[in-house]
């Protein structure tokens, strides 16, 4: 079964304009993530990778087709469901640094496992140790406002591995990083990913850190071409 | 659940983009309109209390009781009686012979010995000076002066109903004025004059006689007593025999509850929008704890939750200040007036007002829950707007 399965997914916006009808921005794309393996969706600006990551995640819903989460479609749960699926098997990355401003880098991470209902100190021990692992024993007790924005990034990072989920789905992750930062997070996303025996879906521009991962799509018309690693299903 | 109550706490005050200054203006907004409810169903509860005090201590009787069977020895004896004595209310015309001045009043006849009883000898009413004999009349010192009557002045009473003996054309009888009392309801001393009940009997006759009744036991249970001794006794009591006033004390409070509300919903109003501002800012966080697993109501509660914890902050300083407020504001209104006086040279009423403010903990409760309720109420018009924003816009946004 794979962790995330897109069925023939098209997505239409209305036009921002009256008259003019919908704009297609996806059209019957199919795509699985495969357990334990890292794919990158690059394209150009506008392209709706992103649109893609968040149907995929199930913060958007597609106008045709079936995404599936560890086989359940997110069409057929109401909200309740669906955000239990998504706490318990996702873990999402944002480009920009999108972290609980009012609370420290502790209980950032500790946030998703709280949400599951998980007792507080378990949570803690468990946040305490990724956050050492990537570096920030010493942020800990920091709100984001006092993170540079690499030490943001990983915080992320440990907020999204924090309930130990299937797939990472991580938009433009490095996109809001200089280089050296940049770089130390794509390392350190992908190593913990294989690692832990995660999935990656990886949105990027970078093309660099887009062939790292095992799979590589490219986001033209509509549609996903495969450019490295396995097929589109 | 610990999450969302964490949430809502950490939210309500937040450093973040002046969250916490618009936090305390909700929470200072709905603690003053509170206190103005408090203080102002105070004053009114003061003022109806003392209107009322002062309605059953003279103006009035607990009961009022006409029996052809029972006298008012009968009445005393039942329990739950404080007092019972005779007493003839009848109109009459005043004309002061001395200067000529007349006018239309009212006759209380009493019992002699009421005049010493408790309730009449209490702070209401006065009477100067001590009067010995009471085969005369008892005149305000209100009506003193609007007929311009002395001590001794000598009045000529026309009862305006016939009497015992000429039963065609309105008795007449001139007595002595033998006391002066005064009360602090003005409308009630310009328009009644005591006399003794025996005299007014020996006018009259007894048929317009009654009873009057002070309870100091439970009034239902005296009201039971009497009927079950005379069942064709006809019982009044005195919110019946002030109908028309007691409807209007409360009208006026249920009215001024109303205004109050008013008030308070153009504050909810107020708080409404702020709510929409405060989430206006919180907006990307919404989002984002969408994005880690908490529903749409998950998110709705936190921010429904922030709300309460201001709401009921700016409560309990509210109940706090309120009761302060009241508890002092005799010394405020004296400090207010003197501030006046300093600055317009004149004295206002603010120092005079002759009543205790009070309130009680159940109309505390209420106005409480009245506040909390309308204020959550407005506090979930405001979310509504989570609902409605889809968190992939938002999270675009926030990444652009």
């Amino acid at each position: 079964m794979h962790p995330i399965e897109l069925i023939s997914i098209t997505k239409r916006f209305k036009a921002a304009e009256k008259g003019e009808g919908e704009i297609t921005i996806l059209q019957d794309v199919n795509l699985s993530i495969v357990q334990g393996q890292s794919t990158a969706i690059i394209g150009k600006s506008g392209s709706g990778k992103s649109t893609l990551l968040h149907i995929a995640g199930g913060l958007d819903s597609p106008s045709e087709g079936k995404v599936l989460c560890n086989g359940t479609d997110f069409s057929s749960l109401d909200d309740r469901r669906r955000s239990e699926l998504r706490n318990l098997h996702i873990g999402f990355i944002f480009q920009a640094n999108l972290l609980l401003e009012d609370f420290n880098a502790l209980e950032n991470v500790m946030a998703p496992a709280l949400i599951a209902g998980r007792k507080a100190s378990e949570c803690r021990e468990r946040a305490v140790s990724l956050l050492e692992r990537l570096g920030l024993g010493e942020r800990l007790n920091h709100l984001p406002g006092q993170l540079s924005g690499g030490e943001k990034q990983r915080v992320a990072i440990c907020r999204a591995l924090m309930n130990e989920p299937e797939v990472i789905l991580a938009d433009e992750p490095t996109g809001a990083l200089d280089e050296d930062n940049a770089a130390e997070v794509e390392n350190l996303l992908l190593d913990l990913v294989r690692e832990e025996g995660r999935s990656l879906l990886l949105v990027t521009h970078n093309q660099d850190f887009a062939f790292k991962c095992d799979n590589v799509y490219m986001l033209k018309n509509h549609n996903l071409s495969l450019e490295q690693g396995g097929e589109t299903e | 659940m610990m999450f969302v109550l964490k949430s809502a706490f950490r939210y309500a005050f937040s450093r973040t983009r002046g969250q916490r200054s618009t936090s305390v203006m909700i929470l200072v907004g709905i603690a003053i309109g509170l206190i103005a409810l408090l203080v102002i169903s105070a004053v009114m509860n003061g003022l109806q209390t003392a209107q009322l005090d002062q309605l059953r201590n003279l103006e009035s009787f607990d009961l009022i009781v006409d029996s052809e069977v029972l006298s008012k020895e009968d009445v005393s004896e039942m329990s739950g009686v404080d007092l019972a004595f005779n007493f003839i209310e009848t109109n009459v015309l005043i004309v002061d012979r001395t200067s000529g001045n007349s006018t239309s009043s009212r006759v209380r006849a009493y019992d002699e010995d009421v005049y010493s009883s408790d309730r009449m000898s209490g702070s209401f009413f006065r009477l100067t000076p001590e009067v010995d004999d009471f085969n005369g009349i008892l005149v305000s010192y209100t009506m003193r002066g609007s007929l311009g009557m002395g001590a001794r002045d000598e009045i000529k009473v026309t009862f305006l109903k016939p009497g015992k003996t000429a039963t065609i054309v309105p008795y007449s009888k001139t007595l002595p004025v033998n006391g002066f009392f005064s009360t602090r309801m003005t409308e009630f001393s310009a328009s009644t004059v005591f006399m003794d009940y025996d005299e007014v009997v020996g006018i009259l006759g007894e048929d317009d006689s009654r009873i009057g009744v002070y309870v100091s036991g439970n009034q239902n249970k005296v009201v039971k007593a009497i009927l079950e001794k005379d069942p064709d006794a006809g019982i009044m009591t005195w919110q019946e025999y002030n109908r028309a006033l007691y409807s209007a004390l409360m009208l006026e409070k249920t009215m001024m509850y109303i205004f109050l509300a008013f008030i308070f919903l153009i504050i909810c109003v107020n708080l409404k929008n702020s709510t929409r501002r405060l989430l206006a800012n919180k907006q990307k966080e919404g989002a984002m704890l969408r994005a880690i697993g908490c529903s749409r109501r998950k998110v709705n509660t936190i921010f429904l939750g922030q709300g309460l914890v201001i709401c009921l902050l700016g409560e309990i300083l509210g109940v706090v200040v309120g009761k302060l407020v009241i508890a002092n504001l005799t010394r405020i209104l004296a400090f207010v007036d003197m501030l006046a006086f300093k600055v317009t040279g004149s004295r206002t009423v603010l120092g005079l007002i002759p009543f205790n403010a009070s309130i009680g903990n159940l109309e505390i409760a209420f106005v409480c829950l009245f506040v909390f309720c309308l204020s959550l109420l407005f506090t979930a018009i405001g979310c509504r707007r989570i609902y409605k924003s889809e968190i992939m816009e938002v999270i675009l946004h926030a990444s652009y």
